[in-house]
């Protein structure tokens, strides 16, 4: 089929659509990874000694790992090893960081976001719903919108950088007590260097008026991307959260280790919602963005829910997991996952739900998508501990192949402790039907609508999770992969 | 490295020189022995810091000082019966590794089955099965079938002329008899082109006493044979057994086979199957039943290597008291692996307060016009098939017993009748009533 090898071909050379470099004067660090660094970038914000501790701990404990050689390698992905010493730790925009309104943020960043589709303007006259923007320029956050409405209700929401001055107790009571410093090589990197992210707190019984929202956009060349996104919900409260990163087309690979940790109090819930979009690289592979990321959240209370959407399209490498701890009894934990990879893109990314309390539930549903010769790997723990009395998981895994030189892999992992849980575990791979192909196109659709469509109805279950105006964004993601695709 | 762990190791390594010292045979044999054995140097028992031995650790056998296998070749040594024996046409033994066979073998049409030292010795005609012999096994890649071919002495050789159609099973028992003793059964068989064949391998355990055996079973199945092979694992609860098949299938070769593990004190089964002719079919099916706290731990690997091919897998645990089940299924298809259709399933069943199951169902795909699906389940017996058994005036415990029984039925069915339904019906209701005795004895 000539014209199938042609469309695919297209899909293949689809280009980046965000690579473009803004010119801002910066503030950075020169390459390298030592306690001198730590030091410095913790006095640039002016930490207080026990953070300036918790990154000291962590260095040491990363150069550990460094030098035992303990970097992962059991994700199914390939890429050559990471000089970690080569990488500047800290770029930040030469902008003043306290700002009241839009006005005063540099037009030069404004026009950035524009270019992304997220104009903050655009944003605030969006009418009915309302987000609040957190943006991360590199690695500073230059603008909050919306804070003092959230101010009203006693909802946080600020940098991270900030709510270390403002509020040095939440954050010494939060801060990696879900994913501890020495959890895992990636996270352990990001203890020691974090430059900033954002923090939320919703306090008792709030519900939060509107989506909280954070872009992040590595633009700097050679700095990796090391943020730190701490979320709080306090008893009875509700709040949904929203991500999406872009970042500029660059040769080499760039790092992003990122940390998340969600905590849900009882009866609150959270919903942390991600479209990712780094750059991929280009056809061959050559560029793109090394997304490590750790994510986790805990249902410390009774009938907490943590609820993680996340559709990836973007990066050379996802290494991701955002996972749940159901601690509280009747907690739940859902996951639903739409990833795809193009070109030469790698993604190993799936979640873990842990299931400690009673009657605790969890959801996964993972959809994967490979084009090219990506490869893609759905990887998931669900562990029933021995006292999670009645808890209840169900996992579907489904992929779907276009070209016959991509893969799709499944990994899960079911460890069940307790007789009294029940545990479902399904997934399937397959290629898009030719028949469905035959059907769409005798009714008058032209290929390339019906790939898209067959592929938007692919992953419908997970595009309904996210919130409206992701949706979009998340929906046109999909298909701009997708224009011209034939499968 | 436990200090016991170091004296086993190095007496099997020692054993393992001296045999490759004889140098009696044919060269390929001694270099697969002198391969195991460097590969082996240095090495210990697998650890539970390796993937594939996450969940099951060795702690137990590292405790216990492990003795080589050695002593004369025991002729005439009496072969044991056993329902499932009597069924058989043409029977064999290992005997702690050393093969045995009944006094007055009858000429059997179609099928030879004999000793390996025998025939590659030249006491007998050489087997066709030799060129079998470490064409298959991954030594590198397994332990056990390296510590198994560093100490290859003897074994059993089966070899199923081409177009042969054997209707009564064949029965080869593997028995460990000496205590604190490594054994090192082993088999290689060559089902010839077009013909048809079942065979039954039990493992059995004489005497009291810790038992170590490494089985290796190297299979090729040639164009349109079909085999049936049932494995069924019965030894005393004091036995460790690792057991890894390894299978090739030509061209619209079919292999079935069903594991059916119903004791021992940690069992550790491998199946890897590499269909490597189009049109092949592998149908994995296994049951393990696990009461006290027995360990039984399911590997497979179906690897498809060309395109055409199909495979079935299904593997269904019962777990009792504090037994622990692990079963990862892995299923691999190639880039060029085009039009497979592969399905794998593992339901399990956790019975006891304290049981465990970890299972892993993989699929790794690297070619787009395939047809995959795994589902993995863990729960306990349906409360609504229960209550609808009581409203029919069945007793609870008899409805549980009647539910667990047709839950383990499902894989009895398909072993050829020959093999012996009843037999094989019997041995798992023993299995299960030792499983369930705590979980049901309860009531409601």
């Amino acid at each position: 089929m000539p014209e199938k090898n042609e469309a695919l071909k297209q899909l293949a050379n689809q280009e980046y659509q965000y690579g473009f470099v803004t010119d801002v004067e910066e503030d950075r660090l020169p390459p390298g990874l030592n306690e001198q660094v730590v030091r410095q970038i913790s006095s640039k914000k002016n930490e207080p000694a026990w953070l300036l501790d918790f990154r000291l701990k962590a260095l040491r404990r990363f150069l550990e790992m460094l030098e035992e050689k303990n970097e992962p390698t059991w994700a199914q992905v390939d890429y050559p090893s990471i000089d970690y010493q080569n990488i500047i730790y800290y770029s930040a925009p030469k902008t003043p960081v306290e700002l009241e309104s839009l006005d005063e943020v540099d037009p030069e960043l404004l026009r950035t976001y524009e270019k992304l589709g997220i104009s903050l303007e655009e944003q605030k006259r969006l009418s009915g719903v309302k987000v609040a923007v957190d943006a991360v320029f590199d690695s500073v956050s230059v603008a909050t919108t919306f804070k003092s409405e959230l101010e009203k209700k006693g909802i946080i929401f600020c940098s991270f950088s900030e709510a270390v001055e403002t509020h040095p107790d939440l954050i010494r009571e939060y801060l990696g007590s879900v994913v501890p410093y020495s959890d895992n090589f990636f996270a352990c990197l990001n203890s020691a260097v974090f430059s900033d992210g954002s923090f939320a707190y919703i306090p008792k019984g709030v519900h939060c008026p509107m989506e909280l929202s954070t872009y992040f956009r590595i633009n700097a060349s050679g700095t990796g991307q090391f943020e730190r996104t701490l979320l709080v919900a306090d008893e009875g409260a509700q709040v949904s959260y929203l991500e999406g990163c872009t970042a500029p087309m660059r040769d080499e690979n760039q790092l992003h280790a990122a940390v998340v940790e969600l905590v849900a109090l009882q009866d609150a819930s959270i919903k942390y919602s991600t479209v990712q979009n780094w750059y991929p690289g280009d056809k061959n592979g050559v560029g793109g963005i090394y997304n490590f990321v750790t994510k986790r959240g805990a249902c410390r209370g009774a009938r907490s829910k943590i609820s993680w959407t996340q559709v990836e399209t973007g990066s050379a490498i996802t290494w991701k997991y955002p996972s749940c701890i159901l601690q509280g009894d009747g907690s739940i934990g859902e996951f639903y996952s739409v990833a795809m990879t193009n070109n030469c893109q790698q993604a190993d990314t799936g979640t873990k739900m842990i299931h400690l309390g009673k009657n605790t539930k969890s959801t996964i549903v993972s959809k994967g998508i490979s084009a090219g010769r990506g490869q893609q790997s759905y990887r998931g723990l669900v562990r029933i501990g021995p006292k999670a009395e009645g808890a209840r998981n169900y996992s579907q895994c489904d992929s779907l192949l276009l070209g016959d030189e991509c893969g799709a892999h499944t990994f899960p992992y079911l460890e069940v402790k307790n007789p009294d849980a029940t545990v479902e575990h399904e997934a399937t791979t397959s290629k898009i039907g030719e028949d469905q192909l035959f059907y769409c196109r005798q009714r008058g659709l032209s290929e390339e609508d019906a790939i898209s469509m067959i592929v938007n109805g692919f992953c419908k279950e997970v595009l309904r999770e996210l919130p409206m105006e992701f949706a979009v964004e998340a929906q046109n993601l999909l298909s701009v992969s997708l224009e011209g695709a034939v499968g | 490295m436990t200090s016991a762990e170091k004296r086993s190791i190095s007496a099997w390594l020692e054993a393992s020189a001296r045999i490759v010292d004889v140098g009696d045979e044919a060269p390929f044999l001694r270099e697969a022995r002198s391969q195991a054995l460097a590969t082996l140097s240095g090495q210990s028992l697998p650890t539970r810091r390796l993937e594939s031995w996450k969940y099951t650790s060795l702690n137990e056998i590292a405790k216990i000082e492990w003795a080589a296998p050695r002593g004369p070749l025991q002729k005439n040594q009496e072969l044991p019966a056993t329902p499932l024996s009597r069924q058989a046409g043409l029977r064999a033994g290992l005997i702690d590794g050393r093969f045995v066979t009944e006094p007055e073998t009858p000429k059997y049409q179609g099928a030879r089955l004999v000793s390996l030292s025998e025939t590659r010795t030249g006491e007998l005609a050489p087997s066709g099965c030799l060129d079998v012999l470490g064409q298959v096994a991954d030594l590198k890649r397994h332990f056990f079938t390296a510590l198994n071919t560093a100490l290859l002495d003897d074994g059993a050789c089966l070899e199923i002329e081409p177009n042969a159609q054997i209707a009564e099973p064949i029965h080869l028992s593997i028995v460990d008899s000496k205590s604190q003793t490594l054994s090192c059964p082993r088999l290689a068989l060559k089902a010839g082109a077009g013909s048809r064949a079942t065979l039954v391998i039990e493992h059995l355990t004489f005497g009291d006493g810790p038992r170590l055996a490494a089985f290796v079973s190297e299979i090729i199945v040639e164009p349109q044979a079909e085999l049936d092979l049932i494995l069924v694992q019965r030894e005393e609860s004091e036995s460790f057994l690792a057991s890894n098949l390894y299978a090739r299938l030509e061209q619209h070769g079919r292999l079935r086979v069903h594991t059916l593990t119903l004791g021992g004190r940690l069992v550790r089964n491998e199946v890897v199957s590499e269909l490597a002719g189009q049109g092949a079919e592998v149908d994995l099916r296994g049951l393990f039943i696990g009461s006290e706290d027995r360990h039984i731990d399911h590997q497979t690997t179906i690897d498809h290597a060309v395109s055409h091919c199909t495979s079935r897998e299904l593997y269904k645990g019962v777990l009792g008291d504090s037994s622990r089940g692990v079963f990862c299924g892995r299923i691999i298809v190639r880039p060029d692996a085009q039009k497979t259709d592969s399905q794998q399933s593992n339901p399990n069943l956790l019975l006891g307060e304290k049981a465990e199951i970890d299972t892993q169902p993989q699929l790794e795909i690297y070619a787009d016009d395939v047809r995959c699906s795994h589902g993995s389940t863990i729960g306990r017996l349906d409360p609504e098939a229960l209550f609808y058994l009581q409203s029919r005036a069945i007793g609870p415990e008899s409805a549980r017993a009647i539910l667990t029984r047709g839950f383990a039925q499902e894989i009895v069915e398909t072993v050829p009748k020959a093999v012996g339904h009843p037999q094989l019906e019997s041995l798992i209701a023993g299995a299960l009533e030792a499983a369930t005795a705590q979980a049901f004895g309860e009531g409601p």
